[in-house]
């Protein structure tokens, strides 16, 4: 549904160069800062900043093709909606538009639990009340086969976060084709099947599956361990090889290591020296920093 | 799709009450001076005042007030972007703002016109009757030319600078007597209230003009609105 073949893009001050790959339906994420070039990329796709070489092909149609344009929703950090018109209206405009069914407001809305919105004009919401409407809209319209989303996950509470994924993976299940950019390896890797890293506007790698997925937020080793006397755990850890890297905070220890399997033992290990109980482990993700500096000491 | 379309700019003229201000001053502005007419120049008030302060002033003021609120204060193309989002044709967009603000203007042209006309019709003038129903027609002509005009000014610059640029132009160019006045409404208009001829272009003439200048400048805005999607 996506193809992209030796891509450069600018729009200062990000740029793209040299990006290849191609996407089918389902959620995939492009991982990287802003400034890295997701947002950009995501713009190319719907045909709001020009290619500069390369091909960038969306339905098989060169990207910002107008017969495409009703197939594609785009949903940047603050979303062009009409200001002048209620959000009822607006989703109404939207569905006639793109030829979709008729549908209470109400019901598209509630997608994302924000149905009180819908008597609201679209100049009187707050960003992240103009973004939700925007991506109701996006995510309940039946034609848009490709769905692009600027940092969904961005000032959204945690019910929204978990109806969003929901109803991203639903739509991906029915077909479309949902590409987001984030500077979140943990929203990168939770929601998404297959994941672009992009480092100053190049695509420096392409995790295709769940599996290349878990080894991408695998390495460098994070974990996040609460343990009955953390100062204990800490002393004990800071003698062992395998614990790159130490941190207290919030009552938790952050332990960094090159191999998850031996962190988990060095962890294990500290609690017996220690003699103190273990009441929490789990994988924290690295950031995108973290992955990068990897990247580049590989 | 086009009552989707037509629906946000209507929404703008309508729903922004600050937009009317403008719309209001110059309406009355020209109502007081038509009154002002009247009592000052009684045999051919209408005339004078429709070629006055209407013609020159108050019509091109308002129809640039109807613009503005119809774009919702922006460029053409920025008006446009919201609908255009949801996969609208950029052009059929602007087609039907810049059509919202031509039926406006033209409603409202026509409307003022009658009320100057009304308002100074004195004892020289034509009779009341005729004069109103000439005054209306010419007041919406002049008014659509004006509003595709200013429509065409609106598509250039990021909030539409050139339609405060187009207004200059045509109130410099357009009061002139040369072939470059032909380009603007100001000359046509002005032939068909009865003032000075431009070129001595008959009044049929001056209204081929302004006929072809409004579809001329549609067709120029949304080429521009489409091009810049």
């Amino acid at each position: 549904m996506i193809a992209v073949e030796d891509l450069s893009a600018r729009r200062p001050p990000l740029a793209l160069a040299r990006i290849g790959f191609s996407l089918g339906p389902g959620v995939h994420a492009v991982l990287g800062a802003p400034t890295e070039g997701g947002p950009l990329l995501l713009a190319v796709l719907a045909g709001r900043a020009r290619v500069r070489g390369g091909v960038a092909r969306v339905l098989e149609r060169k990207a910002g093709d107008p017969t495409t344009a009703r197939a594609i929703a785009y949903v940047p950090m603050a979303p062009p909606l009409p200001e002048a018109l209620t959000v009822r209206d607006t989703l109404r405009a939207a569905a006639t538009i793109r030829g979709d069914a008729a549908a209470q407001a109400e019901d598209r809305l509630a997608t994302l639990g924000v149905e009180s919105l819908a008597d609201r004009r679209v100049r009187t919401l707050a960003p992240e009340e103009a973004r939700a409407v925007a991506l109701v809209e996006a995510l309940t319209s039946a034609t848009a086969s490709v769905i692009l989303i600027d940092e969904p996950f961005l000032g959204v509470d945690a019910r929204t976060m978990a109806l969003l994924g929901e109803r991203m993976r639903l739509r991906a299940r029915k077909g479309a084709c949902i590409l987001i950019a984030t500077a979140s390896p943990s929203d990168a890797t939770t929601i998404a099947q297959s994941v672009l890293v992009l480092e100053r506007g190049t695509l420096v790698r392409h995790a295709p599956s769940p599996r290349a997925i878990a080894d991408l937020a695998a390495r460098p080793a994070r974990l996040r361990v609460v343990a009955s006397d953390p100062r204990a755990l800490l002393a004990e850890l800071a003698r062992d090889p395998a614990a790159t890297d130490l941190e207290s905070r919030d009552g938790a220890l952050f332990v960094r290591g090159d191999d998850p399997t031996e962190l988990a033992a060095a962890v294990a290990r500290a609690v017996v020296r220690a003699g103190v109980d273990l009441v929490e482990m789990r994988t924290e993700l690295p950031a995108v920093e973290e992955l990068a500096a990897a990247r580049g000491a590989a | 799709m086009t009552g989707a379309l037509v629906q946000l700019p209507l929404a703008r003229l309508l729903g922004t009450p600050r937009a009317w201000v403008p719309i209001v001053g110059w309406t009355a502005l020209a109502v007081v001076a038509a009154i002002v007419t009247r009592q000052t120049e009684s045999a051919h008030g209408a005339d004078h005042a429709l070629l006055g302060a209407y013609g020159a002033l108050a019509l091109p003021l308002l129809v640039y007030g109807i613009v503005a609120a119809t774009l919702g204060g922006d460029g053409l193309a920025r008006a446009c972007t919201p609908l255009v989002a949801f996969g609208a044709p950029a052009a059929r967009v602007a087609l039907a703002s810049i059509g919202v603000a031509i039926v406006t203007s033209a409603i409202l042209g026509a409307l003022l016109a009658i009320a100057v006309a009304a308002c100074a019709h004195g004892a020289s003038d034509p009779p009341l009757a005729r004069d109103l129903v000439n005054s209306a027609w010419i007041g919406a002509l002049g008014a659509a030319a004006y509003g595709a005009y200013f429509s065409f000014g609106a598509s250039f610059g990021a909030r539409g600078g050139g339609r405060s640029i187009a207004l200059i132009v045509d109130w410099i160019f357009g009061a002139g007597g040369g072939v470059t006045a032909l380009l603007f409404p100001r000359a046509h208009l002005r032939n068909l209230l009865g003032g000075a001829a431009t070129l001595d272009m008959s009044q049929r003439g001056a209204v081929i003009a302004l006929v072809l200048a409004t579809a001329l400048f549609t067709l120029l805005a949304t080429m521009r609105a489409r091009a810049r999607r």
